[in-house]
């Protein structure tokens, strides 16, 4: 930027300060959430655990509740971004990666090699990627009448996710294994190794989310428009879908399919930023990251013992938004 | 110049246009008049490269615009369409901005004093300086479709094509309009080219007329030449009278 007038001083102050707030509460909520739990350390006990000498209690909090913290908190982010690129390059504020089927592709696909190639452990997310690629392909021509109609998106992602889980399911559950816990996310049992995996999938698709934020609010636009100033629409929209799969891939094949999380970040971010992209993509990540590290940090106290999986609170909480947003029409704002 | 030559278009099966032949001179106002379905706004999306024909060429200045990259394209010809759609809290000047594209990359965010004088050019041509800063949510049918001539006018091209740009809009904005079209012929030397469906508003403010009728071209030529009672009824099929006001032929379309 060469200091020319591009978003509207008073809009990117708000950006800066409700990202700052995002962050803010984001730490609150970390330290929060390696403090609760089954085993209960104060802060200094963590602290001298982690830093100072050997402790049995933190360094079973280091191996199980650090991991799943960190893959909640980029789950979040790469759901809530994958959620908001769809929702650009769909014109539909209704997109969400788990409705329109692409978690399902996602989670077949991954479902399918780690139960006949259970070595390739490493690779299920590029498995994942593919899968989830196919499926925005067919959804994508399967909608297609010569323009996107954004209720077709839904409908036809709906009939293909209700299929994919299914096969999801069967392949689980032939392979003897619990296809479930493939389908219905959920964070517990996560090691180091799913932070690393996620990791790399994560911000490759953050980086591409930062690049392409300027680009989604051209988008906005009719596609028309945006190819009379000279912008191939359709490459631009492959481009950014390549991301958006590339960020549902990643979190489906480490803990499966959560939803409405993708839906339901973006969607408050707009309400409360607004409609430019450089500011939506840091703050919807941040939201994302968050919401989804409450889902679990709430599914992991609110029963204890027992846990309840994030996807099944972000279900119980999402649901209501989302005939919420359904009722509302479908303002693109 | 812009030629159309033995043009052909089909949407799958159904024809649209049928070898259709035509020059849009350089520095007139020509408009494309036809019913409902007669292939005229298909015309025109074809010859901004919205669309692609089956057979046939256009040439731009004798180059044909298959040759043409999407974005050189957008340097020589604007286009403002009938349905426009922005987010609502985008402002007046953010949407201006976005016509100087063709001369940046998408992914940048910033635009320099070079093209920011083209943007301050389009909205002081539409009247827009004052509402700059307003978001486009906040602005009238008409002061809507200036925002989108302005950004049109912002990509700084000799050829500006609009779709049917008054429809949704009350007679005061339609002349509004329809004036800004005629300033912008007159003034800044753009050559004009769209698609309406007041036939007086074609007679008053056009150079050449085309009519399109099943996609064939039905007539063309001066205004005062090809709108008659006859031509009328051939191309609309509808009986209406014709007389003259003031040098210029009108329609009494009830």
């Amino acid at each position: 930027m060469n200091g020319k007038k591009t978003i509207g001083c008073k809009k990117l102050g708000i950006g800066v300060l409700g990202c700052l707030i995002m962050t803010l509460l984001i730490v609150i909520l970390t330290f929060t959430a390696m403090k609760l739990g089954s085993i209960e350390v104060t802060y200094k006990e963590l602290f001298d655990g982690l830093f100072v000498a050997y402790d049995k209690k933190v360094t079973v909090i280091y191996n199980l509740r650090f991991p799943r913290i960190i893959v909640a908190l980029l789950g979040g982010v790469s759901l809530s971004l994958s959620g908001l690129l769809f929702q650009a390059i769909l014109k539909n504020p209704l997109a969400d990666p788990g409705i329109i089927g692409i978690s399902g592709g996602a989670a077949f696909t991954s479902t399918l090699v780690s139960a006949v190639f259970p070595m390739m452990y490493f690779a299920t997310p590029i498995f994942a990627f593919v899968g989830g690629f196919a499926t925005f392909l067919l959804i994508y021509s399967l909608a297609w009448k010569g323009s996107l109609d954004p209720l077709r998106i839904i409908l036809v992602g709906i009939v293909v996710s209700a299929v994919l889980v299914g096969l999801t399911e069967i392949v689980g559950q032939m392979a003897n294994r619990t296809g479930v816990t493939v389908v219905v996310g959920g964070l517990s049992q996560l090691v180091w190794n799913d932070v690393k995996v996620l990791t790399i999938y994560s911000i490759i698709g953050i980086v591409g989310a930062i690049v392409f934020a300027p680009a989604c609010n051209i988008l906005a636009l009719e596609d028309k428009t945006v190819r009379s100033l000279g912008i191939n629409v359709d490459l631009l929209r492959f481009g950014i879908s390549i991301v958006a799969v590339i960020l549902v891939s990643g979190i489906t094949a480490v803990v499966g399919i959560i939803g409405f999380l993708a839906l339901i970040a973006p969607h408050i971010a707009r309400k409360l930023m607004g409609s430019d992209h450089r500011i939506l993509v840091p703050f919807s990540a941040l939201l994302g990251g968050f919401l989804l590290l409450l889902a679990d940090t709430i599914g992991r106290i609110i029963a204890a013992p027992n846990e309840i999986s994030a996807a099944i609170i972000m279900s119980v909480l999402g649901g209501p938004f989302f005939i919420l947003l359904l009722r509302r029409g479908d303002t693109h704002a | 110049m812009l030629n159309i030559k033995n043009l052909d278009f089909a949407y799958g099966k159904l024809e649209v246009l049928q070898n259709i032949n035509a020059t849009i001179e350089t520095g007139k106002v020509t408009t494309i008049l036809g019913a409902n379905g007669s292939g005229k706004s298909t015309l025109l999306h074809i010859l901004s490269k919205n669309l692609k024909q089956q057979s046939g060429e256009i040439l731009l200045n004798e180059e044909n615009i298959k040759n043409i990259s999407l974005k050189e394209f957008a340097k020589k010809v604007a286009m403002v369409h009938q349905k426009n759609n922005a987010p609502n809290d985008l402002t007046v000047e953010q949407l201006v901005d976005y016509g100087r594209l063709p001369y940046a990359s998408i992914l940048k965010t910033s635009l320099d004093a070079e093209n920011q004088k083209y943007v301050d050019k389009a909205l002081a041509l539409t009247d827009l300086t004052e509402l700059k800063d307003r978001a486009i949510g906040t602005l009238s049918g008409g002061q809507r479709q200036r925002a989108f001539i302005a950004m049109a006018l912002a990509q700084n091209t000799n050829y500006l094509f609009l779709d049917e740009p008054t429809t949704f809009l009350d007679v005061k904005y339609q002349v509004e309009i329809m004036r800004l079209v005629q300033k912008l012929n007159k003034d800044e030397g753009i050559t004009i080219l769209m698609v309406l469906h007041d036939i007086n508003q074609a007679v008053a403010y056009s150079d050449q007329i085309i009519g399109i009728k099943k996609g064939d071209i039905l007539f063309q030529g001066q205004p005062e030449t090809v709108i008659s009672e006859e031509n009328i009824k051939n191309l609309y099929g509808i009986d209406l009278p014709v007389f003259t006001h003031e040098g210029k032929q009108c329609v009494l379309a009830v």
